[in-house]
This record gives structure tokens, C-alpha cells and sequence, in this order.
């Protein structure tokens, strides 16, 4: 695009200024515009998932030592919507005080698994997978124990965040 | 260097780009194009900037009236920069009409579109009806009250087209009723028809734009050759136009840095308005709240307001006949003008009628804004609107009632809720039976954000919280002159018995506060104390504490006489 009889002299000058004064604009104009369209854009990049808590029960309600099955709702945000799901987690109180919380579902194919009073193993009814008390595998084909939630106990209530930990 | 250079070689074997380019930006222009030309491509900016941010709030946003609202409210307050994005959209809607409208005005007073440019005219009077139309479709799409009711009168405005106004209005709503189907029907026009009706009109704009070159701009006196009939005029007045091309300038980069200039100006304004002006949200959309004040937007209010002067039948006059006629005219505008001049204080009938539109167009939109609102409305907090959304979408009142409204299972929240405090209602809230042994509430494990809302809006309920132990004594000095309570008082105002059944907390508040803005003809006083206006505090009191007066039967007032006259 450039000319001959524009490159050199006062109007090759003029015309450089001029096209610097534009492409800085631009630059300016695409950055400012850019930006925060970008960050807009990143914001699931940008933004820590919050995981929900919920409160499940006083801790003085668990008999120690006794699996608890609970229901609790979970209302949780997914972007602009609130929903309210019934989920349900197994509760141990354990020897030393200690409470923890086991995903429902065996860690085989999924399965909903139950305590067994009797032998005192959690059982898996579709393929006889169980585990003990503390969610180790002792029969079965489960490959790896229970799957627990993250708990926090305030004032005597415990409170959990529903979302699934492999035990190593 | 050698590597882009050879690229650019490649390019432009097959794809001539060097011709392109050398032909869009090497053509040479008349001298003297000033800041005022620099309006077009203002507008073609800010139409890419509405492209790009209307494509981000477009990927988290639903046209469906149960979400609508709610995915706004998202953007603005949960999305990063999610509000500032969409104040760059809203106030580049409002820039963009104002950028379109001046662009004609320029090209109106400058006499630019005669020969040869009357198709640019022509296709820039429907890119202006194009944006306006953005503007009334856009406006819909949060949902909310002014929204919900500034469509409701656009829509009632096209049942006012003759013979087909019914099945136009049928169609634009998508029903008999601004609805779920008007909401996708507009939100369908906003983001795929017009933007793409828009972008071929502005290739074409632009092409002939290219192609015709600017006009030069018009000197004192000076008749540039009309070019029109007969074939000799028209090669005198191209031939005209190419010698002033010779001695111009290139477009770039003597021209286009200017554009680039006013581009950066307009955005820091933008910047500036998106940041400190944030576009409200709202509250959700309600057709059963009859006291809203439909207002449109600004770039709208002129006809809102000028169909106050065509009451009743003659109401088609002001809504349609009028902007018809004058669309019309300035359709038909580079066909007619036979004028050999184009300088604006040479063509001075034509100047004046200008000058005559812009004035009645200013005046008519000064004159809306300025119009008082009918309705005494206050709109509730936005906490105490969530609270009352979670509360119905809970079907709380299925066990609760409010003031003898809803189920008998559990207490009566208006007329119990007193007694309880915020940290009550929180522990309840997560846990009834921790507060309440063997309470048969479920805990509906709400979010915290939730309960502060629920909780403003109980609050609400039973008047904003109890007021303090001066209350009375402040009712006493400052009210009970002119009202009467119990049978005891003035009766210069209304009787105040059970007013807390009738009038919200938020309402008495901002009454006391300033009678006029809700009640434009009420007598009520701005009350003074000796030294000086009534505190926030001192209002907020009495407003409570009148809101705390229900009416002693639990079944819903009757229909009650307006209290126009203040309270």
C-alpha cells in the first residue's frame, strides 16, 4: 500500500504519524474491548466451584458404632438455577469419635449396598461385595473402599459435602 | 519479515487482496471530512461491539420466562464482569441509536444523499429502523417489570395498525398474551434475524459507501453539480466529484485515524457509563401487579408520549399515521429534493424542518421522562422479592398463611413471625426440630444466601421487624394530628386502622418520607421535626409500627377506598 510519493519528505512523515496514531487506537480500542469479553468468557475458568454443605444431623443422634442410613436434601446452584435433590449417605460413628460419611453407592458397578447387623459388614446385593465398618473391601469384586464425603462437624452437628472422595 | 511478505504473496495470488485492500484503503477522499463524519463508523463499532457482548450474555441466558429473569440476575452478579458486560450492551444500545440518529442528521444536513448515493440513504433509513427494532426486542429479554410492562404497551401500540393491527399484535406476541412464546419469539428476532438482516444491509451500506466515495463535504454558496436529470448534469457532477478525489486524501490512514479516535472516545465513554451505571435488574416480571409505571426506553418515550395527545380514537394518528408519514417522506426524500445546493444554511426550508424534528423529537422525549408516574409503586428490596419467590416456589403456604392467606398447619408467619429474631429464623431454618422439638417442617436444606432471603421477606410480612419502644410516642407527636387510630386522633387524613393490611412497610416508609413522589395530589406534609426533616431511622419506626396495624379479622381486606388522600 505504500506509495512512492508518499514515503518520503513532510507528507511520508504526516502519513507514518498518522498510522501510528491508528494502529495505537486500534490496539487500545481491541485490548479494552477484548479483555473483559475474555474474562466474561472465562469464568468457569476463573470462578472455584463452591461445593455445597449440607447439614445432616446432630452427631449426638448417632449411636456409635451403628451405621446410619440418612436422607437429606441438597439444594445446590447450577448456574442460574436452584434445584433440590434427595440424596441419602451412610453415617459411622466410629470407636474413636470420629464420623464418617460413605457415598451410597458400592464402588464396584454403583450399586445401593446396606448394613448387615448380623455380620457387621456393609453388603452389595448385586454381586456380594462388602465391606466392613471403616468402608475397607473385604470381599467381593469392589476395587478400592468406599467412596467417603468431606465432613466438618460445628456445634455438634455434622455437616457434609455430598460430593464423592476415592479412598487410596 | 520475508516469511509474512511471501505469505502476503501467496494470499493475494488467490485471493487478489493486495486489489482489495488497495481498494478499500488507498482510495483517495474530498479534504475536509471533520469529526462529524466520523458518525458511521462509530455506528459500524459499536455494532460489533453489541455483536460480540450480545454473543457472551447470549451464552448464559434462557428465553423462558421461569428462567429469564433468573439468568440476567446471573450475569450480573455471579458471571466475572458479567454486569459490566452488560452495561457495555444496554448503554451501547442507547449509544448506537443516538450514533444512527446523528449520522442521519449529518447526512440530512449535508444534502449527502443525492446523486448518487440515494440507495445509501434509503438502506441507512432501515439499518436505523433495524436498530431501533434491537432495541424494542432487547428490551424484553431480562423479564423484568419494566420490560414486561414496556412490551406489553409496544405490542398494544401495533393493535393500533389499521385493518391488520389484531393479527400483527397475534404474531409479534406469539398469543393473545405477552408470554413464554413472546419471549422466544423476540429473543429468536434479536440474536438470528436482525443481526443478520443488519449485517447484509451494512455490507451493502458499505459497499456503496466504497463505491460512491463520501460526499465532500458542502461549501457556502458553492452549487455542487446536481447530478439527476439530464444525462449531461450527472457526468458534470461525477466528473466534480473525481477532481475533488484527486486533490483529497487517502482514506488510510488520514481518515480512518479519526474514525479509530472517535472509536476509542465513544468506548471510554461506554467504559465509563457500563462501570458507574450498571444496568438495573429488576424484579421479575409480574402481570398481576397492576400499580408498575410502564415506561419505555428512552429512545422510545417521544411516541409513548406523543400518544397522550391523540387520546381515544384518534390515538392511530400519533402511534402510526405520524411515523409513517414521516418515515415515508424521508424514503421518498433523495428522490424529490431537486435543490442544486447542499450547504445547510443555503437550503434553509429544509434546515428548519430539521431543526423542527429534532426539537419535537427532543421536547416530546424531555416532556415523557419528566411526566410524573401515576402509580404510587415501591418496589421491594430484591431480597425480599427472593424471599417471596422461594416462599411460593416452597409452597410454604401450603402449611403457612400470611394475614389468613395460606394453609393452617403451622403458624400464621405475619402474626407470629415477631416474636422471632434473624438468628431463630436461621437455626430454624437449617434445622426445625433444633429449635423447635418435634416441629413437622421439613428443612428444605436452603442455601444461606436463601434464608437471608426468606427471612427479609418474612420480615417484610410482618413489617419490617418490630419497631422500637418510641414508636408510638413519634406516631403520637407527628401523625396523630391529622389521623385518627382507635377511634382516637384528627381526621384531617385518613383513618389508619389496619393500614399494615394494606400498605407495605417499604411503601409507608418512603410515604412519610416524601408523600408527593407516590400520591402526586396528596396533602400530607414532608413532617418536620424541630430540627429539621424526620430521620431514617425516626421514619422507619413509624413505618413500622403502622405496619404492624392488621387488620383485626384474619380473612383479606375488602376492597378498599383509595387513600389518595394519604395516610
Amino acid at each position: 500500500m505504500t506509495r512512492a510519493e508518499d514515503s518520503a519528505g513532510v507528507d511520508g512523515q504526516r502519513r507514518r504519524a498518522l498510522a501510528t496514531i491508528f494502529w495505537s487506537a486500534v490496539a487500545v480500542a481491541s485490548a479494552a474491548i477484548v479483555a473483559p469479553l475474555a474474562t466474561y468468557f472465562a469464568t468457569p475458568l476463573l470462578r472455584r466451584r463452591k461445593l455445597p454443605r449440607v447439614r445432616v444431623l446432630a452427631v449426638a443422634e448417632l449411636p456409635p458404632g451403628e451405621p446410619q442410613r440418612v436422607e437429606f436434601m441438597l439444594r445446590r446452584r447450577d448456574g442460574w438455577i436452584t434445584e433440590t435433590a434427595r440424596r441419602t449417605a451412610w453415617v459411622v460413628r466410629q470407636a474413636d469419635g470420629g464420623v464418617t460419611v460413605f457415598d451410597p453407592r458400592c464402588t464396584h458397578l454403583g450399586c445401593a449396598y446396606h448394613w448387615h447387623a448380623a455380620s457387621r459388614q456393609f453388603l452389595c446385593p448385586c454381586h456380594n461385595g462388602l465391606y466392613d465398618i471403616e468402608g475397607r473391601v473385604v470381599g467381593g469384586p469392589p476395587p478400592r473402599p468406599l467412596d467417603t464425603y468431606a465432613t466438618a462437624v460445628e456445634d455438634g452437628v455434622l455437616y457434609v459435602v455430598p460430593v464423592p472422595r476415592q479412598v487410596s | 519479515m520475508r516469511g509474512s511478505e511471501s505469505f502476503g504473496n501467496w494470499l493475494d495470488e488467490r485471493l487478489g487482496t493486495r486489489a482489495v485492500a488497495r481498494a478499500l484503503f488507498a482510495r483517495r477522499l474530498p479534504r475536509g471530512l471533520g469529526w462529524i463524519y466520523t458518525l458511521g463508523s462509530v455506528s459500524l463499532f459499536l455494532f460489533l461491539m453489541q455483536a460480540a457482548s450480545g454473543f457472551l450474555l447470549a451464552t448464559s441466558y434462557v428465553p423462558a420466562p421461569d428462567q429469564a429473569f433468573d439468568s440476567v440476575r446471573y450475569i450480573s452478579e455471579e458471571v466475572k464482569l458479567g454486569s459490566f458486560v452488560r452495561g457495555l450492551h444496554v448503554w451501547g444500545a442507547s449509544a448506537m441509536v443516538l450514533a444512527v440518529s446523528l449520522h442521519m442528521l449529518r447526512t440530512f444536513l449535508t444534502g449527502a444523499y443525492t446523486y448518487p448515493r440515494e440507495l445509501t440513504w434509503v438502506g441507512g433509513l432501515f439499518l436505523l429502523a433495524l436498530v431501533l427494532a434491537f432495541g424494542f426486542t432487547g428490551y424484553l429479554l431480562p423479564w423484568n417489570q419494566k420490560a414486561y410492562w414496556a412490551t406489553q404497551v409496544g405490542t398494544r401500540i401495533a393493535e393500533l395498525v389499521p385493518f391488520a393491527g389484531a393479527a400483527l399484535a397475534r404474531l409479534l406476541r406469539g398469543g393473545d398474551e405477552l408470554g413464554a412464546q413472546t419471549l422466544t419469539r423476540f429473543y429468536a428476532i434479536h440474536v438470528l434475524l436482525l443481526p443478520a438482516l443488519a449485517g447484509g444491509l451494512i455490507a451493502v451500506h458499505l459497499f456503496m459507501v466504497v463505491k460512491q466515495g463520501i460526499s465532500a463535504p458542502p461549501r457556502r454558496g458553492d452549487p455542487t453539480p446536481w447530478g439527476g436529470d439530464p444525462p449531461a448534469a450527472r457526468h458534470v457532477a461525477r466528473a466534480h466529484y473525481q477532481a475533488l478525489k484527486e486533490e483529497g486524501q487517502p482514506f488510510y490512514p488520514h481518515v480512518l485515524v479519526k474514525d479509530a479516535i472517535a472509536a476509542l472516545v465513544v468506548l471510554g465513554i461506554l467504559y465509563v457509563l457500563a462501570w458507574r451505571f450498571p444496568p438495573e435488574i429488576g424484579e421479575i416480571a409480574d402481570p398481576t401487579e397492576a400499580s408498575f409505571n410502564p415506561r419505555p426506553e428512552w429512545y422510545f418515550l417521544w411516541l409513548f408520549q406523543l400518544l397522550k395527545y391523540f387520546p381515544g380514537r384518534l390515538e392511530v394518528v400519533g402511534a402510526i399515521v405520524l411515523p409513517a408519514i414521516a418515515a415515508l417522506a424521508l424514503i421518498v426524500l433523495p428522490f424529490a429534493d431537486r435543490s442544486r445546493k447542499r450547504h445547510p444554511l443555503d437550503r434553509r426550508y429544509a434546515s428548519a424542518a430539521a431543526l423542527a424534528g429534532v426539537l419535537a423529537i427532543t421536547g416530546l422525549t424531555v416532556a415523557g421522562a419528566r411526566s410524573p408516574l401515576i402509580s404510587a409503586y415501591v418496589p421491594p428490596p430484591p431480597a425480599v422479592a427472593t424471599g417471596g419467590r422461594i416462599f411460593r416456589d416452597l409452597h410454604c403456604d401450603s402449611c403457612h398463611s400470611i394475614g389468613g392467606r395460606g394453609g393452617m398447619v403451622g403458624p400464621d408467619l405475619a402474626l407470629d413471625a415477631p416474636a422471632r429474631d434473624a438468628l431463630w429464623m436461621r437455626a430454624h431454618f437449617q434445622s426445625p426440630t433444633s429449635v423447635v422439638p418435634g416441629s413437622p417442617m421439613p428443612a428444605f436444606g436452603l442455601l444461606d444466601d436463601e434464608i437471608d432471603a426468606v427471612i427479609a421477606y418474612l420480615d417484610e410480612v410482618r413489617g419490617g421487624g418490630p419497631p422500637s419502644d418510641r414508636a408510638p410516642r413519634l406516631y403520637r407527636r407527628y401523625c396523630s394530628e391529622c389521623h385518627a387510630l382507635a377511634g382516637r386522633g384528627g381526621d384531617k387524613g385518613p383513618n389508619l386502622d389496619g393500614i399494615g393490611s394494606a400498605r407495605t412497610r417499604s411503601f409507608l416508609h418512603r410515604y412519610i418520607e416524601d408523600p408527593k413522589s407516590l400520591l402526586t395530589h396528596s396533602r400530607m406534609p414532608v413532617m418536620l421535626a424541630p430540627e429539621g426533616p424526620l430521620s431514617h431511622a425516626q421514619i422507619e419506626d413509624i413505618a413500622r409500627y403502622l405496619a404492624t396495624l392488621r387488620e383485626p379479622s384474619a380473612a383479606p381486606r375488602p376492597a378498599q377506598e383509595d387513600s389518595d388522600e394519604g395516610s
